[in-house]
């Protein structure tokens, strides 16, 4: 039988040392109520942090308007609950509100960004800090909520409170593991291009700040059954200060970071309040930290920010990687050469997409360009450009640098203002949204790269994938079991496509840290791992060795004999045109000047002056040697 | 310059990413007036080398000379004011900024106007069309013409050493021709020694001495007449692996 092994990693390890400080803290000597009590108040502002930081890490956006919300979900659940209902109900009522007034204030995301964003939270702080928390009918019912019974001790309480902390890192991890969380990911780093995986910015920007709602609607939840009953009096925990203080915890835990933030929680909410008054050892001094907590947090920020950047949970996340490392040898950053023998089983599994369009629609050619015309400013990228690609075909497109190769992808793509007629199985592309020629069977890669460099190289494989994971955000958090099998479904075609390109012992490693090079090939990768019929990849070959750029040609080659697929490259590498590809088109300052068999092309004296230039002849050189 | 001593010594330099080790002892000199190149093939060490070099990176061990003084972790703007530039892999554009702040911006460490002005009429008479496109930004450039305006925009300060990182890198076979002669152009008519990282072998024409970096060492060297022979040599191996 097989026994599930359990391998102590150090950051498990340090987060099993981390759950266990926090579920043992009531037991520990010297704390007693108050203490405990802080710590409730310590949990709360940790959620909220964490809530905010589903902002800023996700989407790259600042909100200074999180304390309102806290304050929202905390009278909210105290005048649902001060009425008499039961306090789940209450509870839900004040992450609801939360949510659906972070949404709203979220609007504005879908035109500006940045510093604008920041402003128009800053005007929705002070709005509601003076509208709604001055309004004695909002505030008043305070006085008849009662703490419910369950968490009437305070052991309880804290325990309660540590549950919902559970609850918030729960759903962050679940949101980090789901097609949500990549897409806002995607939107963050590459917003102009998520569009080819699938993902549309606008409601994913609206998503983030729901959720990131929904959780501070908790922790003020939380802040109203700690102050019940009838304690909710001082508005300061929801004032703009808060609202800053709640930025500072994330910057000084480390944005991403929930064992940081809840760590930078407790050192600037909770220790100037544990330790109000500090005897100075061997003195009769009495420090008021009371006094000193907003230069304690202010010196902690400027440390934080000067020393390390990345806050808390980068120096943990350095740490733990550095003694992960130790144990084994760092992996060979290029891919490794794969035998192509079990490409057919690949093949089966990831050409098995679920797609509304018709194989068998009778057409002339796969993709069929007339007359397309793209113009930037008074210049024509692209004249009049005709060319078609058939079914099984591996086509070239060649030129200069600045010919109008990569504007053609761009037009097919959706990247690019176009006219004239691009069809692709018959369908006119230039009337879809980028996203739904995704749908239909086209991927994509760029010439620097449309993918997420401060991820993994197994998340980005995932992103690709988008829009093969058709579940909803709220399904993916709760992990039902179709998000689940969907889950499963596009991390095991990810294993294949990564197993494929050789890039297998690559998955965990971050995109960035690897040499460009192989950058391109986890492009590559993760654009046939989104399942598609054709594929157009630019300068798939840049930053690759000729060893290297011959076994991507094999891949080339079985990614259409084995996956079936249809091939658009543009290359600059002449031995690998003339092996893999069928027909070749060369461009010229936008407009067509030769086309025909790689041999024709490559013959032509057009294409010789404008592309191939003394490599023509240095080529033939070489053979020539060769062959003595 | 003291006899015999080169531009640039690197000695036993050994560094890498985090807990990451990618340069084990690298050891090689660029001797003033040459242009020496370091082939590698993709994730070989060659951009790690560059980044160490210019202090991006933390040197683990090791050291780096610049005409005899130690200049080992010393930051990217000092290397600048002397004398040793950058030409960065994928180009490094300020896409926001035109062509010709670009350049202005290469020629930052030129206080002298009347020397920026000639550094302008430089780059505008090599690269013609960059005079043209002087107004647009750079960012709507194609890959090509961004690599020229990199190459462009190292040469504003008149750089003793110039370092250059894969200049071939997603250009035509034709561009890549031309990025070769610019540089060796500027070795032989402007005196720039340059160090040049590349895995295409073509830039072998223009080297008059080479190193070969693998798995981050230094396994293979040539000088003069040797350069084309590993020329052959490396063409040979990738041919020989890629059967053709």
């Amino acid at each position: 039988m097989k026994v599930p092994r359990f391998d102590v990693t150090p950051s498990r390890a340090a987060g099993l040392v981390g759950v266990a400080v926090i579920l043992l803290a009531p037991a520990l000597p010297g704390v007693h109520g108050v203490q405990l009590s802080i710590f409730v108040g310590v949990i709360a502002t940790a959620i909220a942090a964490l809530s905010l930081d589903v902002l800023v890490g996700r989407t790259g956006q600042l909100s200074l308007a999180h304390a309102a919300f806290l304050g929202l979900g905390a009278f909210t659940t105290v005048n649902v609950g001060g009425r008499g209902a039961p306090w789940p109900i209450a509870l839900l009522a004040g992450v609801i509100a939360a949510a659906a007034v972070a949404t709203v204030a979220g609007l504005p995301s879908l035109r500006i960004r940045g510093l604008q964003i920041a402003i128009v939270t800053l005007a929705l702080q002070y709005a509601t800090e003076q509208y709604a928390f001055k309004n004695q009918t909002i505030t008043a019912a305070a006085q008849s909520l009662d703490r419910p019974n369950l968490i009437r001790t305070d052991p309880a309480l804290y325990f309660f409170a540590v549950a919902l902390l559970a609850i918030a890192l729960l759903v962050r991890r679940r949101l980090s593991v789901t097609r949500a969380g990549r897409a806002l990911l995607a939107v963050r780093d590459i917003e102009g291009r998520a569009n080819a995986f699938g993902i549309e910015p606008g409601p994913t920007k609206l998503l983030a700040y729901s959720i990131s709602g929904g959780l501070v609607g908790l922790g003020g939840a939380l802040l109203a059954f700690k102050n019940a009953p009838g304690t909710l009096t001082s508005l300061d925990p929801f004032a703009l200060m808060r609202s800053l203080l709640l930025v500072a915890v994330v910057i000084v835990g480390g944005a991403g970071s929930g064992a940081g933030i809840i760590a930078a929680a407790f050192f600037i909410d909770g220790v100037p309040q544990l330790f109000e008054s500090v005897g100075v050892p061997f003195t009769h001094v009495h420090l008021d930290l009371g006094t000193y907590a907003p230069l304690l947090s202010a010196g902690l920020l400027v440390a934080a920010i000067v020393l390390q950047p990345t806050g808390i949970g980068g120096v943990l996340n350095d740490q733990l990687r550095r003694l992960g490392r130790r144990r084994e040898d760092p992996p060979s950053p290029r891919p490794r050469l794969v035998d192509l023998g079990e490409a057919p089983e690949a093949a089966a599994q990831l050409r098995d997409v679920g797609r509304g369009l018709s194989l068998s629609m009778p057409v002339r050619a796969l993709l069929e360009a007339e007359h397309v015309t793209v113009r930037y400013g008074g210049v024509n990228a692209l004249s009049d450009l005709n060319l078609e690609v058939r079914r099984g075909e591996i086509v070239g497109l060649i030129g200069a640098n600045g010919a109008g190769k990569s504007t053609f992808f761009n037009a097919a793509s959706g990247f690019a203002p176009t006219t004239g007629s691009i069809r692709y199985r018959g369908i006119d592309l230039l009337h879809n949204a980028p996203a739904r020629r995704t749908s239909y069977g086209l991927a994509r890669t760029f010439q620097d790269m449309g993918l997420v460099r401060a991820e993994t190289v197994a998340e980005n494989v995932l992103l690709a994938q988008t829009w093969l994971t058709k579940y909803p955000a709220a399904a993916g958090i709760l992990g039902l079991g179709s998000t689940l099998r969907s889950e499963a479904d596009v991390r095991r075609r990810a294993a294949v496509a990564l197993e494929l390109f050789g890039l297998d012992h690559l998955a965990k490693e971050r995109l960035g840290d690897l040499p460009y090079g192989t950058m391109r090939i986890v492009e590559i990768a993760s654009a046939v791992a989104a399942g598609p019929d054709l594929l157009l990849l630019d300068e798939a070959t840049a930053g690759l060795g000729p060893e290297e750029a011959h076994a991507l040609g094999d891949r080339f080659l079985a990614l259409r004999n084995e996956l079936g697929l249809t091939l658009v490259v543009i290359e600059h590498h002449v031995p690998l045109i003339a092996r893999v590809c069928d027909y070749c088109y060369c461009l010229e300052s936008g407009m067509l000047i030769s086309e025909g068999t790689p041999a024709q092309v490559t013959a032509d004296p057009k294409v010789v002056a404008s592309f191939l230039g003394r490599a023509a002849a240095g080529s033939g050189r070489g053979r020539a040697r060769a062959g003595k | 310059m003291t006899n015999g001593e080169p531009l640039l010594r690197v000695d036993g330099l050994s560094s890498g990413y985090g807990a990451l080790r990618v340069l084990f002892d690298v050891t090689f000199d660029v001797p003033a007036g040459e242009v020496v190149a370091l082939m590698g093939s993709n994730g070989a060490g060659k951009t790690t080398t560059l980044k160490t070099i210019t202090g991006q990176l933390k040197v683990l061990s090791g050291a780096v000379h610049l005409d005899g003084d130690d200049v080992t972790g010393l930051a990217p703007e000092a290397l600048v004011r002397r004398g040793v530039v950058l030409v960065p892999e994928g180009r490094g554009m300020l896409r926001d900024l035109s062509v010709a702040q670009n350049l202005e911006l290469g020629a930052y460490t030129v206080a002298d106007r009347a020397q920026v002005d000639a550094a302008f009429e430089r780059a505008y008479t090599v690269f013609p069309i960059l005079a043209e496109r002087r107004e647009q930004k750079a960012g709507t450039l194609s890959g090509g013409q961004q690599q020229m305006l990199a190459i462009a925009r190292a040469l504003m300060s008149n750089p003793r050493l110039l370092l250059v990182d894969e200049a071939s890198l997603g250009l035509s076979p034709v561009m890549t021709e031309t990025a070769f002669d610019l540089i060796g152009q500027a070795n032989r008519d402007a005196g720039v020694t340059v160090l040049i990282v590349e895995q295409n072998v073509l830039a072998l024409d223009l080297a008059h001495r080479a190193y070969v970096l693998e798995r981050g060492q230094v396994v293979d060297m040539a000088e003069g007449r040797a350069v084309r022979q590993m020329q052959g040599r490396l063409r040979d191996a990738y041919l020989g692996k890629a059967g053709r």
